[in-house]
């Protein structure tokens, strides 16, 4: 995992935290039950205090992305479906726009595409 | 304790040249003119000074404030500095003992009469050093080296009647057991209110 | 059990008192202690090692009150003053064999270690060492008696910033174990900012506050305005200000305010400093 601290910049260090750990889970760099690293050592490596990591982790357990287990330390949770589900309809929104800018090529009207989606469909 | 006896003895055994010459410069001094039982004086009065030194320059060195983050009682401070006094005395006069032999050549005593007069000067250095120590512990760093000083000056001094006293007569047993047992007491007591007393400083 | 514990502390010395201090360490932190010279930082530490007396209050360490068997709690401390002219004519390597006298617990080959690593020649005297060497030999004394907590009275003074780095690193080094703790007064406010996890602002005998540093440095904002808009504002949430021809310059408190304010992050520094200057 990397994580990256600017002292310089406006953002409070643990927000800092908490937003690049969180891109990392959401984009499958660190996978489902990954366990991450202890909030002292990850505190003592990254040169920060431990009440602003374990301030992150408390956040990042908040909104799901990861679970804690007693004595054992703090895991990735498994995906998020909500998030999931945003990620994938963005993706589509993406193809669709690719497809309008293909069809502008070829001539093509929206009654034209919705009948060669349900063409595909039926194949 | 152990702890505070070996860090005074690393110091000391730094000076130890310069002690060294003082004891050679006295030795010189005396064995020259003919004064040979001053010598005597002169170590118990070294003694003395040296133990009461250590206690200002542990002043100089934040050394006592330095003792409240070790774990040693105040007490056991106090204990080393009279050990130590109590160790170095003891050496010079066992060194007298041995001596002897060269110390008749230079003039004739009797070893009785020698080994009387060593114990009432062993115990006037030791009744003057008690005296300091609690003197010195309660006034402030400043006098503290005033009194060093003034207890040097005073053993050196005072130890010239006992002396005299060696030469012209014979020295009675009786008179130095007695200074000598007097010497314990005030040696303990004096123990105690140091104690007494460094307990309550801040440093 | 919280490393060390001070309620109402109280102590009055001829021209200067410390008043109504209190502070916990929780175990396992790491906490800096700030305050302008004679604002009571030595008199705490002092006073938490019973070198000085205390009036009235309570203070315990490691969970020990200050009673005749508090001697012991020392064999957990190792504490670090500055001015160290404490092993003056001995050498490391002497300062090793008193030490390994003093504490039950003086592992000498983490000292051996901990002498080599910070390149301290072991025969010279410490009254000729440089005056790095000589906090460096003053930490690898404290770290090496298996202490619990560190006390530090003002080690990083008159070190270069390379030499200062090295410090942190031992003391970051240190607190991995969770059952470390460290107290450690410093002029250098912006080392204590990386490194602490609560911070204790002592001024004038007082503390001023004592929390979590991320907290404090969400309490406080730095306000770039005119003249006018200064005038206009509540002086109760200005802490000091800054005036120039050009504007002013003030650290504000965001704890109880409800207008919202373009503000900028205040360093911890400059909470100092305008804390103890107020109005410039």
């Amino acid at each position: 995992m990397d994580l990256f601290i600017d002292n310089k910049s406006g953002l409070p260090i643990y927000d800092q935290i908490y937003s690049q750990i969180k891109a990392e889970i959401i984009s499958g760099q660190v996978k489902e039950n990954e366990p991450l690293p202890s909030i002292r050592s990850l505190a003592k490596d990254l040169r920060i205090s431990v009440i602003t990591t374990k301030r992150a982790y408390e956040e990042l357990e908040r909104e799901g992305f990861i679970y804690t287990v007693p004595a054992k330390g703090s895991f990735v949770a498994g995906k998020n479906t909500e998030i999931l589900r945003e990620e994938n309809l963005k993706k589509i929104e993406q193809h669709i726009e690719e497809i309008f800018k293909l069809s502008r090529c070829c001539n093509l009207t929206t009654e034209d595409i919705i009948e060669m989606v349900r063409v595909m469909k039926e194949e | 304790m152990k702890g505070l006896l070996a860090n005074d003895l690393l110091i000391i055994k730094k000076y130890s040249k310069q002690y060294l010459f003082m004891v050679l410069f006295f030795a010189v001094l005396s064995f020259a003119t003919n004064t040979v039982l001053f010598l005597y004086a002169m170590l118990y009065m070294l003694c003395s000074a040296i133990i009461l030194g250590q206690y200002v320059m542990d002043n100089t060195t934040g050394w006592h404030l330095y003792c409240s983050s070790i774990p040693i009682l105040r007490k056991d401070y106090i204990r080393a500095k009279y050990l130590l006094f109590a160790g170095f005395a003891i050496i010079v006069f066992l060194i007298s003992i041995l001596m002897f032999p060269i110390e008749n050549m230079f003039m004739s005593i009797n070893f009785a009469d020698f080994v009387y007069l060593n114990i009432k000067l062993f115990s006037y250095a030791a009744i003057v050093f008690s005296v300091s120590m609690p003197v010195m512990i309660k006034l402030n760093f400043q006098i503290a080296r005033f009194v060093t000083a003034a207890s040097s000056g005073l053993i050196a001094g005072g130890s010239t009647p006992f002396i005299m006293a060696a030469k012209y007569s014979a020295q009675k047993s009786s008179v130095s057991f007695i200074l000598l047992f007097v010497m314990l007491m005030i040696f303990i007591v004096s123990v105690k209110i140091s104690q007494s007393i460094y307990e309550k400083k801040e440093f | 059990m919280d490393a060390i514990n001070i309620k109402n502390l109280n102590r009055a010395f001829n021209e200067f008192a410390l008043k109504d201090v209190s502070l916990s360490l929780p175990q396992g932190s790491i906490m800096g202690l700030i305050g302008e010279n004679g604002s009571g930082k030595t008199t705490l530490i002092k006073l938490i090692l019973g070198a000085l007396r205390k009036d009235s209050g309570n203070i315990e360490v490691l969970g020990n009150p200050q009673d005749e068997s508090f001697y012991l709690v020392k064999e957990d401390i190792g504490v670090v003053f500055d001015n160290m002219g404490i092993f003056d004519m001995l050498t490391a390597k002497d300062t090793g064999v008193v030490m390994s006298k003093l504490f039950k617990n003086w592992d000498k080959e983490e000292y051996s270690a901990l002498i080599e690593k910070f390149k301290i020649p072991q025969k010279t005297k410490f009254k000729e060492l440089s005056k790095g060497s000589k906090m460096k030999l003053g930490i690898a004394v404290a770290l090496s008696h298996k202490a619990k907590l560190l006390i530090l009275d003002e080690p990083a003074s008159g070190l270069d910033p390379a030499a200062r780095d090295d410090f942190l690193n031992i003391l970051w080094d240190f607190t991995r174990d969770e059952t470390h703790s460290v107290l450690i007064s410093s002029h250098i406010v912006t080392d204590l900012e990386k490194i602490c996890d609560y911070i204790t602002f002592l001024h004038e005998g007082k503390v001023i506050f004592s929390d979590e540093k991320d907290r404090i440095l969400e309490s406080y904002g730095i306000l770039n305005c005119t003249l006018e808009n200064y005038n206009d504002l509540d002086k109760s949430i200005v802490v000091g200000c800054r005036k120039s021809p050009y504007g002013v310059e003030a650290l504000i408190n965001k704890d109880n305010i409800s207008d919202s304010f373009e503000t900028k992050r205040a360093a911890l520094e400059e909470i100092f400093i305008y804390t103890v200057k107020g109005e410039m």
